[in-house]
């Protein structure tokens, strides 16, 4: 499609193509400087929790272009509706073998349950990542933040107590 | 249409995608534009995307052998045999001069381990195109597989003779010689295909055989990393968190006893995030410092 211009006395010509769109490709948006390799949002669930693995895995879905924000929020309420599944488990779970392993129960069901909500969101954007790098936009080194976040360790381990303990 | 053609024949599979894309920006009905983005996206490996495409082919045309030929091609790699054989039937009935899809009907022959039919599938496709590589090295392959050398040696000359630099005839020239006990031979074959692609699985199998053979360790840490590479970052990950699962339910029931122990479920946790990530990367420096040595010394 071509659209004339008139630009100091010269005729212009810009040609604007519609570029074809394949189902399997993200579409990034206005945060796709911010995306990383979800392998690192993933690590960061080892390193420093939960939460902000979760939330890092959403983010960097959005600004991939893999979910808008209407599913990331879905997504979120899902996640959040597990991770109560999970503690009615686990006090169902201690009942049954008795309040004093209720520390090693509730920590294996926990932890299960999460790292199955993170590898989730991880698997559902890692095949878009794969056409997104090989696209030539731009990937981030999750390395930075995740050092970063190692070294304020502390700090987030305590904000994300904080945080479930204003949810529940 | 022509440029993409020209593209697709030298292996440019990401800027033939490019231009089918503007194509089809203007066009968005071009069957052979949809066809052969399918087929570019199934080099590509982007098998969900090919499949797509090729989905938009057949309901541009449901009779034209070109949309099933595709979507055999994008099921075959998306592991769905039965639904790929059908429609690779289909496409044999309607081109059954093509050996494109001869290829691919010994293709799947292949993957549902029917070898003695792949066989005869990839001598009828290289019957029909005789100057086809690829439809060669599979032959080739499948020749060595089944311990018929002499044959092998000849299908993998010719592939040689006509492409002195392909990367799957070497690795097979080197497979051939290993075979029969030439390992200096069998190891000049595999850092020349190592030194095209450093990632090729084929050209580091054969390397770590090479190895085995002159040292058991070395070969055994060949042997790992390939494995490691063969299972990709998503198993890799998964194997490493259900890892840290374990290891924290070990941690809480050792708490009740001895802090030794927890130590030692740590200790082992970490080992396995070294095996499975650090020793990779770190065998992918070595590799590439070694080959980069190798490619300085023919300079």
């Amino acid at each position: 499609m071509g659209i004339l211009s008139h630009q100091q006395g010269y005729i212009q010509i810009k040609m604007e193509f519609i570029m074809y769109h394949i189902p399997d490709e993200p579409s990034p948006g206005t945060l796709q400087q911010w995306v990383v390799n979800p392998i690192w949002p993933l690590v960061s669930y080892i390193i420093i929790g939960p939460l902000m693995a979760f939330l890092w895995l959403l983010f960097n879905a959005g600004a991939m272009g893999v979910l808008n924000r209407k599913q990331a929020i879905n997504l979120g309420g899902l996640s959040f509706l597990l991770l109560i599944v999970a503690i009615v488990l686990t006090i169902a779970v201690s009942c049954v073998f008795g309040f004093a392993n209720y520390e090693t129960f509730s920590g294996l069901i926990m932890d299960a349950g999460g790292v199955a909500v993170a590898y989730f969101l991880y698997k559902i954007q890692m095949p878009y990542f794969r056409v997104y790098s090989s696209m030539d936009y731009p990937v981030w080194n999750g390395m930075v933040l995740m050092g970063a976040a190692f070294l304020l360790r502390p700090l987030l381990i305590l904000a994300q107590m904080f945080f479930l303990y204003i949810i529940l | 249409m022509k440029d993409v053609e020209d593209l697709f024949d030298k292996g440019q599979y990401s800027k033939a995608c490019s231009l089918l894309k503007e194509l089809l920006g203007q066009d968005p009905n071009h069957f052979f534009g949809h066809f052969l983005l399918s087929l570019c996206l199934c080099k590509l490996q982007r098998f969900w995307g090919a499949r797509q495409e090729a989905q938009i082919t057949i309901e541009l045309d449901p009779k034209a052998w070109q949309g099933h030929f595709a979507e055999a091609q994008a099921l075959l790699g998306l592991e769905r045999y039965q639904q790929a054989h059908r429609h690779a039937e289909y496409v044999l009935e309607m081109a059954p001069d093509l050996g494109s899809a001869h290829h691919l009907s010994a293709k799947l022959s292949l993957a549902t381990g029917d070898f003695a039919r792949a066989e005869e599938s990839f001598k009828q496709a290289v019957q029909l195109s005789p100057r086809e590589l690829d439809f060669l090295s599979d032959l080739a392959k499948i020749q060595l597989v089944s311990g018929k050398k002499e044959p092998a040696r000849q299908t993998i000359e010719k592939i040689l003779n006509a492409a002195p630099e392909h990367i799957d005839g070497q690795v097979l020239m080197g497979c051939l010689n290993l075979d029969e006990g030439r390992l200096q031979e069998a190891s000049d074959y595999a850092i020349r295909a190592l030194l095209q692609d450093h990632e090729h699985l084929g050209a580091r199998r054969l390397m770590a055989e090479i190895k085995a053979q002159t040292n058991p360790l070395l070969g055994t840490w060949w042997k790992f990393n390939d494995k490691m590479l063969e299972f990709g970052q998503d198993k890799t990950a998964l194997i490493v968190l259900v890892s840290y699962v374990i290891a924290r339910f070990a941690i809480n029931l050792a708490n009740q006893g001895s802090n030794t122990l927890s130590f030692c479920i740590w200790f082992g946790f970490y080992g396995i995030c070294f095996l499975a990530w650090l020793a990779p990367a770190l065998f992918h420096v070595i590799l590439k410092s070694e080959l980069d040595k190798s490619r300085m010394k023919d300079l």
